[in-house]
């Protein structure tokens, strides 16, 4: 049967919000970028179609509140959801990561030919989500910082803007290089290739749930026979 | 080579095509038997002669022009050109041939014949006396070599240079005395001319009717002035007769804009040069500056005051700039545009990131690429980069803090002399002008052109080479994993 043959994973909210995420990062991502390699020639000319850097700037400002308000929009429901509706906080880092980060290894190097069973989300996920929530609160942080630098040094220390300077550049590179590896995991890695469309469609093929979810699975199908 | 070419008028350069042809047809004709016969045994100036060394011959041009063909053949013997033969220029022509030529004009006939020179003197239009004549519409007649040499008298080098001394001559005969001028409005001005001063001038070697044009032997118009200022304005056009770039650079400043608006204190070229006691101003930097300092007074007492002031008169420094190493000594622009403003950090930089210069005077020479890594100057530097687009619309350009909105302009001082608490106090003013309500804490977030180092900043330093460690952890570590992956499936395929 076609519909047994494939498994919901991500409902329409989360495919929504990841594509905003997409859309809004890389826009972040271009017109910050070529603000700080401003003396290369295709900067140049993007900064000048724009209309000149103090519009570059303003954009850049404008949808930095767009990621804020998806930020928190993300963290308020969740925590709803989480406290009062039983949703599981499958994010979470536990102890079986560590395990199951220390048996992909041992797979890696050869040592086993068993894969590590993950649950909803793999380690690797867990640390792409994670490494991507801290980069944005952190950026965000320095961002606004940045922006009203005579309202903050009113009440902390002057050496915030630089510190915030600092900061606001090395963790877009840091968010940047998060980036690249989650293309790769969902585009390039081999058990994926050519993509893995479950965060389009929102359906995985059950055949890949055993094989990279398998304890969720088990717990699906639990859930199923006990509801039946 | 391509510059050259562009450089030359384009009537001028047409011209040249022409003679580029003679000089590629000419050989056919000479190397015939005959006429290299002819022509090795050297009786040809002779046979020309025999003709052209009489009076009363004529050549018509086809509008009724005419003129003498007649050559003296002692004066010919004296030139310059005395060993060349008649045939060499007058490329046709031989004992045996003489091609019958027409013209529409005499200068038809000038501008075909001036080609021969090009055979030999070739590279002259790239000399700088006859370069000035290239750009000008207004010197074409100066483009026609026999205009200024004389075609068959010509001495080597200087014009007609025994008529130069005569015409001198003729001129002081009346103005060695003291005569005077006046004016519409009943002032008076001296037009004795002073030979010992005009000797030790630059322009000793001219002659009189170069600069004053329109004068000679022959004529002496009387002209009418309102006052000396309007003979100096009509006078100062004079010497962009020979000084063309000087004279296009002072066309941008700010003095020919403040002129062409009927300023009557703008200076000319004689303002600040003189006139017939011309001297070079060459390295000396503290006439310069007092030249300036003639007009602009109250900008020169704030200056001499300065660092840079107080080294340059008391000191004699050479190091230091005076009002034309910033503000430049012909194109002055107007230092208020933005244009000005955002090239200062380069002004500066010139002699600010030297480190010949700074290391004299134990300063830093990160002063400007630090300026320039910030946010002021990264702005800057952008605006600089988007200039040739924007520059239609210059209000556009928010305006940026640069050296001179903390250091001042002209009254600079040195900051080693004051405590950490009055320099802030003073940055902060300087702050205030654009970032309004600032406190005190603001100013720390400028390191003061230093860069972060462990013993200056300890926590700028710890996070920014945090950051750098943890990036470049984190890139081998996802490195690793991507390749383990890939290799791993490559194994159990």
């Amino acid at each position: 049967m076609h519909t047994n043959d494939k498994i919901r994973r991500f409902s329409i909210y989360r495919i929504i919000e990841h594509l905003l995420l997409f859309i809004i990062v890389s826009c972040l991502i271009l017109t910050g970028f070529i603000q700080k390699f401003y003396t290369s020639d295709i900067a140049t000319w993007i900064i000048v179609n724009f209309g000149g850097i103090d519009i570059t700037i303003l954009v850049h400002r404008c949808i930095g509140i767009l990621l804020i308000i998806l930020f928190l929009q993300h963290i308020f429901f969740n925590v709803i959801a989480i406290i009062y509706y039983n949703m599981e906080f499958s994010m979470l880092i536990n102890k079986d990561d560590f395990h199951n980060f220390i048996k992909d290894f041992k797979y890696y190097m050869g040592k086993t030919n068993n894969r590590a069973e993950n649950d909803r989300y793999t380690y690797r996920q867990k640390f792409e989500y994670w490494g991507v929530f801290v980069s944005i609160s952190l950026l965000a942080l320095s961002g606004i910082i940045l922006w009203f630098p005579t309202f903050f040094t009113a009440y902390f220390p002057g050496l915030i803007i630089p510190i915030a300077k600092i900061v606001h550049f090395y963790q877009a590179i840091i968010l940047l290089i998060i980036i690249i590896s989650h293309i790769y995991n969902a585009i390039f890695n081999p058990d994926v290739i050519p993509l893995d469309s479950s965060i389009i469609t929102g359906y995985l093929s059950r055949e890949r749930y055993i094989k990279e979810h398998l304890k969720e699975y088990k717990r699906k199908i639990k859930e199923k026979r006990t509801k039946d | 080579m391509k510059a050259i070419f562009k450089n030359l008028h384009p009537e001028f350069l047409r011209h040249l095509k022409f003679g580029v042809c003679y000089i590629i047809i000419f050989p056919l004709f000479i190397t015939t038997p005959e006429s290299s016969y002819a022509e090795k045994n050297s009786t040809i100036n002779e046979n020309c002669l025999a003709c052209h060394n009489k009076r009363n011959q004529f050549k018509i041009f086809e509008n009724d022009e005419k003129i003498e063909v007649y050559v003296n053949s002692e004066k010919y013997l004296q030139s310059a050109h005395k060993n060349l033969k008649c045939s060499e220029c007058h490329v046709t022509f031989t004992d045996k041939n003489h091609p019958e030529r027409r013209y529409r004009t005499y200068n038809q006939y000038k501008i075909m014949s001036s080609h021969v020179c090009n055979n030999c003197h070739y590279n002259i239009l790239n000399e700088k006396t006859h370069k000035n004549f290239i750009n000008k519409k207004e010197y074409e007649d100066f483009l026609i070599c026999t205009n200024c040499h004389s075609p068959h008298y010509t001495v080597t080098g200087d014009i007609l240079y025994s008529e130069r001394e005569n015409d001198k001559k003729y001129c002081l005969s009346c103005h060695s005395k003291g005569i005077e001028i006046k004016f519409l409005n009943n002032e008076k001005l001296s037009i004795k001319f002073n030979m010992q001063e005009f000797k030790n001038s630059v322009h000793s070697e001219i002659n009189c009717t170069e600069c004053h044009f329109g004068f000679s032997q022959e004529y002496h118009p009387i002209r009418y002035f309102k006052n000396r200022r309007n003979l100096s304005v009509a006078n100062a056009e004079v010497c962009r007769r020979c000084h063309f770039d000087k004279y296009t650079m002072y066309q941008d400043s700010i003095h020919s804009q403040l002129l062409s608006k009927g300023d009557e204190r703008v200076p000319l070229c004689t303002n600040c040069h003189g006139y017939h006691g011309i001297q070079k101003f060459g390295k000396e930097r503290v006439k310069i500056t007092k030249k300036c300092g003639e007009c602009h007074k109250e900008v020169y007492e704030v200056y001499a005051k300065s660092i840079h002031g107080y080294a340059l008169f008391d000191e004699h420094n050479k190091d230091v700039p005076n009002c034309i190493d910033c503000h430049t000594s012909h194109k002055i622009e107007d230092p208020l545009s933005k244009k000005f403003t955002l090239h200062i950090p380069e002004m500066c930089g010139k002699c600010h990131s030297n480190e010949k210069i700074m290391n004299k005077y134990g300063l830093s020479t990160q002063v400007v690429s630090t300026y320039l890594s910030d946010f002021h100057g990264k702005r800057l530097s952008i605006y600089l980069n988007e200039l040739p687009e924007i520059s239609n619309n210059n209000n556009n350009i928010k305006e940026i803090a640069t050296c001179v909105n903390c250091h001042g302009i002209h009254n600079i001082t040195s900051t080693r002399t004051l405590d950490k608490k009055t320099l802030k106090e003073k940055l902060v003013k300087a702050c205030k002008k654009c970032h309004h309500n600032v406190t005190l804490n603001f100013t720390d977030a400028w390191l003061s052109h230093y860069i972060p180092t462990f013993q200056k900043n300890p926590s700028l330093f710890i996070i920014l080479w945090g950051y750098k460690i943890f990036i470049i952890a984190l890139v081998i570590g996802i490195l690793l994993q991507v390749l383990l992956s890939i290799w791993r499936y490559a194994i159990s395929r």
